[in-house]
């Protein structure tokens, strides 16, 4: 699968990488954009004196920041846990449809009934589960094999993406909040959106502990994990509700993206090797980093216009599909 | 349990592949304590069925497994892999882990809820498992890197991590050259006759069931053809009944040997 040896010197020196690039990115993030101000006058506007500028920065700038963090994290290792439970290595929640099963529940709870917006992941969650159970059970033929998973994602995907563009059409509205789900607008995110991520990122967190170890028993075959204990359809079922759980709140808050899921896993697995208990914590991290990147490239490269982060990871994540399409039969090893 | 309670007690065991015909019907069979059991059988015969219910990965359509006694049905899954280890015909593993973190799942029937870290119980277990399958010596390789005879006898030893007393090997000298074959098979005895454990093993080959092994199950059909020693059930009247062909079984060097052809 990769030619590194995952050595624990190595995998210590990719996390210190990570988080050093990560917070490297974070810090010219904050300074990238149509307000500028020095580090010092920054840091002086959020502890000493009040400063217009640092302000704004502060209530616009620095939630977005915040949230395409958590977001990112959320959605890595919400499509590593994925490809885990289907043992597919193509597997990602926003291609196969259950970001946009999260989408269509949230835009309807949006637009009808504005006021339970407080508790949008939980009508998020029940959407991209109603869509994980379809793909599941049209997908089901003894067995998973990957092309299965991809057609079948790939038509629910169309179905839930269609049912919102046409609701979000007859609702009228392009800055409404259902569009910012659809296009994962990120641009107008506020410090509420930053508590709500941040607590269910957390019990989310608590959950990956609980369950990393196991997660590598999933990779083993059924009868294996069976003959050593495990209840192995009990474990996935568990395993996909914590993913679905992970890509419904980022859905919710965000929006849908594509790729985010599938790429991260990947290049962690590349770097760091497949053990969850290691992979799930860099997943996030780096799932962090290249969200961040990607929504920094998206309001800077055609200033004062924006590109959507969705847009750039559909961009740099389609090629990067297709090639690890072609190489799926010797990615998950033997 | 008492020294004479088989580990496995069978009664009546019907299975049915959904839409297939009755792939094991009506058996009633014991597998004996401490010793080395053959199942054998033509291809379709319903070996891999059996195998698959006395692992508790199939469950039965109708009639009982007992294990030591008690009712599998009322053995919890842990409880059940601290007894019984199984290795299967066919295994995924991810192309980087190591032999020494595979072994280390054998573990997983005696872990806690975190499943963090290794108990000093574990770390022996493990030691130990590598030290009788000589495995130690490619510890830190992948598991993806090593020859099939190498890969078998890991798995091997992350079965014997389970620190149990009964084992479950379904067709693993499937694919390996004679070499491997044999190295195997000799494991398996060293371990019966070192350690008491029992062994049941699911066999193609005919003169390996009776070299190595104490007694046989012989399978037909889905039913039982006859069961106990093997001097007893691996007869030419027996074998032309479950493979179709004409046998002749002799001795070479004083071992059995047996010689078949087409009818």
């Amino acid at each position: 699968m990769s030619g590194i040896r995952h050595t624990r010197g190595k995998i210590v020196l990719f996390f210190i990488v990570t988080i050093l690039a990560t917070v490297c990115l974070t810090l010219a993030a904050i300074r990238i954009g149509g307000l500028d101000t020095t580090y010092g006058q920054l840091l002086r506007g959020l502890f000493i004196e009040y400063d217009k500028n640092v302000r704004i920065i502060f209530d616009i700038r620095l939630p977005r920041i915040v949230v395409a963090l958590l977001g990112g994290a959320l959605m890595a290792v919400s499509g590593l846990l994925m490809q885990a439970v289907m043992r597919n290595p193509l597997a990602d929640p926003g291609i196969i449809g259950i970001s946009s099963g999260s989408a269509f529940a949230s835009v309807l709870v949006t637009a009808l009934f504005p006021a339970l917006s407080p508790i949008l992941p939980i009508f998020s969650f029940i959407g991209g589960m109603v869509a994980f159970f379809l793909v599941y059970i049209l997908a089901w033929d003894g067995q998973i094999t990957p092309i299965r998973l991809i057609l079948v994602g790939v038509a629910v995907n169309a179905l839930f993406t269609g049912l919102y563009e046409a609701f979000n059409a007859m609702t009228g509205g392009s800055y409404s909040g259902a569009a910012s789900i659809i296009n994962a607008n990120i641009q107008y995110k506020t410090w509420d959106d930053v508590r709500t991520l941040a607590i269910y990122a957390v019990v989310a967190a608590v959950l990956c502990v609980i369950i990393a170890g196991k997660c590598n028993l999933l990779a083993l075959s059924n009868q294996t994990a069976h003959g050593l204990g495990v209840r192995v359809n009990r474990l996935r079922f568990l395993v996909s509700i914590l993913f679905v759980l992970l890509a419904s709140i980022f859905t919710a808050i965000i929006g849908t993206i594509s790729f985010l899921g599938l790429i991260v896993p990947h290049i962690g697995r590349l770097l760091v090797g497949s053990d969850h208990k290691v992979l799930i914590p860099y997943s996030a991290l780096l799932g962090a980093f290249i969200f961040l990147l990607a929504d920094t490239i998206g309001r800077s490269i055609a200033y004062p216009y924006e590109v959507s982060a969705s847009m750039i990871m559909a961009v740099i994540g389609g090629p990067v599909f297709i090639v690890l399409l072609k190489r799926s039969r010797d990615i998950y090893g033997s | 349990m008492e020294a004479n309670t088989p580990v496995f007690r069978t009664a009546g065991l019907s299975y049915a592949y959904k839409n297939g015909p009755m792939a094991v019907r009506s058996l009633d069979l014991s597998i004996v304590p401490g010793k080395i059991t053959a199942v054998v059988g033509a291809n379709g015969s319903g070996k891999s069925t059996l195998f698959s219910l006395l692992t508790g990965y199939l469950k039965p359509d109708d009639g009982s497994i007992y294990l030591k006694g008690q009712d599998i049905r009322a053995v919890g899954r842990r409880d059940f892999a601290r007894q019984v280890s199984v290795v299967n015909q066919y295994n995924t593993v991810p192309a980087d882990m190591t032999v020494r973190k595979l072994i280390s799942m054998g573990r997983t029937p005696y872990s806690r809820m975190y499943h963090y870290g290794l108990t000093p119980e574990d770390m022996e277990a493990i030691e130990t498992a590598m030290e009788v399958t000589d495995t130690a010596q490619f510890a830190g390789r992948a598991v993806s890197s090593l020859s099939g005879g190498q890969r078998q006898r890991v798995w091997l030893a992350m079965a014997l991590a389970q620190s149990m007393d009964t084992l479950l090997l379904d067709e693993i000298t499937t694919y390996l050259d004679i070499h491997y074959q044999l190295e195997l098979l000799h494991l398996l005895k060293n371990l019966n006759e070192t350690r008491g454990t029992t062994i049941v093993v699911v066999l193609h080959d005919i003169n390996q069931a009776m070299q190595f092994c104490d007694e046989a199950v012989v399978m037909h059909q889905g039913g039982l053809l006859a069961a106990g020693p093997v001097v007893d059930t691996i007869t030419e009247d027996v074998l032309e009944r479950a493979f179709q062909v004409g046998v002749h079984i002799t001795a070479v060097d004083a071992l059995p040997f047996c010689i078949c052809s087409l009818k």
